[in-house]
């Protein structure tokens, strides 16, 4: 006897209908695409899947699996997901890769939306290089990672062979928001105190505060004072300072 | 014989190009942790191979009563193909759920079943009616004749059965798609 599709799609709806049966009692086998990850399989699916829909990040803090904002063991984790708090779970995190997949996505900026000051997440950095309650990280750090940074000390001072020195030659123990000239220019300090004195001026070693500089083919420092530094009109491009013995004493 | 031989390579040759490329740009696309396709691939792929079904409605004259047979069996052959190859983008290696699994295992045995309908079969056929008719005009008897072709129409006839086989399983498939799609959304949502 010739049987049409109707018979075969009634035996494609009985296959169906056992498969759906079992997959009643053990839905893991049935349905999902890869183990899941460390205690996670120790729950049921329904524990976290909401029907026809994208998991709820509440899924993850019901039950206290992962109250908001006390997740991560380390404390920089907990840190951030306390910043993050609120936003989808699912915006960073997976699962199905395996007993040991990695559930955490590459994190993607700009996966999560309102967040714009860094250090609402990181933690601000704690070294002398970093001037401290700087908030623009951007001005010298890609979103990407924050190596290598966009950080140019030519932007503060060209540093030609005169200046290729040690950091702490300039940055007294390593303080990198001041510096200190007289570390090498001791020109003729005498005269120099004694006309600084003068003006009731007590710390002058970072000279650019006041004085500028034409180095390099652009010039440094501010130019509060002209005197006593290189005058545009001489172009010292070598960076030698200007002639100011007539200091000494 | 040589025909069908030929025939078949070119088969396992297409079988071998679709499924392979379709894994290799899956593989691909899981390496660098492109996961997003999966859902618009099994959508797309579903499409086009219930769209090659318009020949068998074309066949039967229901709904669709125009256009030349050949054109829609051209549609449905080619359209089934790229619908397959898009679907095994989908799966790519992923075979972990049962489900999918013997979802995927009635497509592919449909394809193939298709595969041999396409490339075999109808050439099988062709060739015995030719040579036939080349040995009758040379008068040759008709017991000569099957003597002679008897390997060819055995090959024909075993191959005709590959209908047996494509028809129950595209039914069966049909079902097992529904089930896998409204499962997958159940657990996983429109995303």
């Amino acid at each position: 006897m010739k049987k049409g599709y109707p018979f075969y799609l009634f035996i494609g709806i009985l296959i169906v209908f056992q498969l759906f049966l079992l997959g009643l009692k053990y839905p893991a086998p049935l349905y999902s695409p890869g183990d899941v990850a460390g205690k996670h399989s120790e729950l049921r699916c329904r524990d976290c899947h909401a029907p026809f829909r994208k998991i709820p990040s509440e899924s993850c803090s019901k039950a206290g699996c992962h109250p908001a904002g006390k997740t991560g063991k380390k404390p920089a984790v907990r840190q951030l997901h306390t910043a993050l708090k609120g936003l989808d779970c699912l915006a960073c995190h997976t699962d199905h890769l395996g007993p040991e997949g990695r559930i955490t996505r590459p994190f993607d900026h700009k996966s999560v939306p309102g967040v714009e000051i860094c250090i609402d997440c990181h933690r601000a950095p704690g070294d002398g290089i970093h001037i401290r309650g700087a908030s623009d990280c951007r001005a010298c750090h890609e979103i990407k990672a924050w190596k290598p940074s966009t950080y140019n000390h030519d932007d503060y001072l060209y540093l030609d062979k005169n200046h290729n020195v040690i950091c702490s030659k300039c940055h007294d123990r390593n303080v990198y928001t001041k510096y200190n000239c007289m570390n090498c220019h001791e020109h003729a300090s005498r005269g120099i105190i004694r006309e600084h004195e003068k003006e009731r001026i007590r710390e002058f070693g970072d000279c650019l505060r006041c004085h500028s500089v034409y180095f390099n083919g652009r010039r440094y420092g501010t130019e509060k004072v002209r005197e006593g530094m290189v005058d545009d009109d001489d172009d010292d491009h070598d960076g030698e300072h200007g002639d100011h013995d007539g200091d000494d004493d | 014989m040589r025909i069908v031989i030929g025939r078949l390579s070119a088969l396992f040759l297409t079988l071998f190009l679709v499924a392979a490329n379709a894994v290799l740009i899956e593989t691909v696309l899981d390496m660098y942790g492109i996961r997003g396709h999966r859902l618009f691939t099994g959508f797309l792929g579903t499409l086009l191979i219930i769209l090659s079904f318009g020949y068998s409605l074309r066949k039967r004259k229901k709904l669709i009563t125009s256009g030349r047979i050949k054109g829609w069996l051209f549609a449905h052959e080619w359209l089934s193909i790229a619908g397959s190859f898009i679907i095994f983008i989908h799966t790519g290696t992923h075979l972990n759920a049962a489900v999918p699994v013997i979802t995927l295992v009635f497509m592919f045995t449909a394809f193939v079943s298709g595969l041999t309908g396409r490339y075999v079969y109808e050439r099988a056929r062709s060739s015995l009616k030719m040579q036939r008719e080349k040995l009758r005009r040379s008068g040759l008897p008709e017991s000569d004749i099957e003597q002679r072709l008897w390997a060819l129409a055995i090959t024909s006839d075993a191959l005709s059965k590959w209908r047996a086989v494509h028809r129950p399983i595209v039914s069966i498939l049909a079902v097992m798609v529904v089930y896998h799609a409204v499962s997958a959304l159940y657990y996983g949502g429109f995303r």
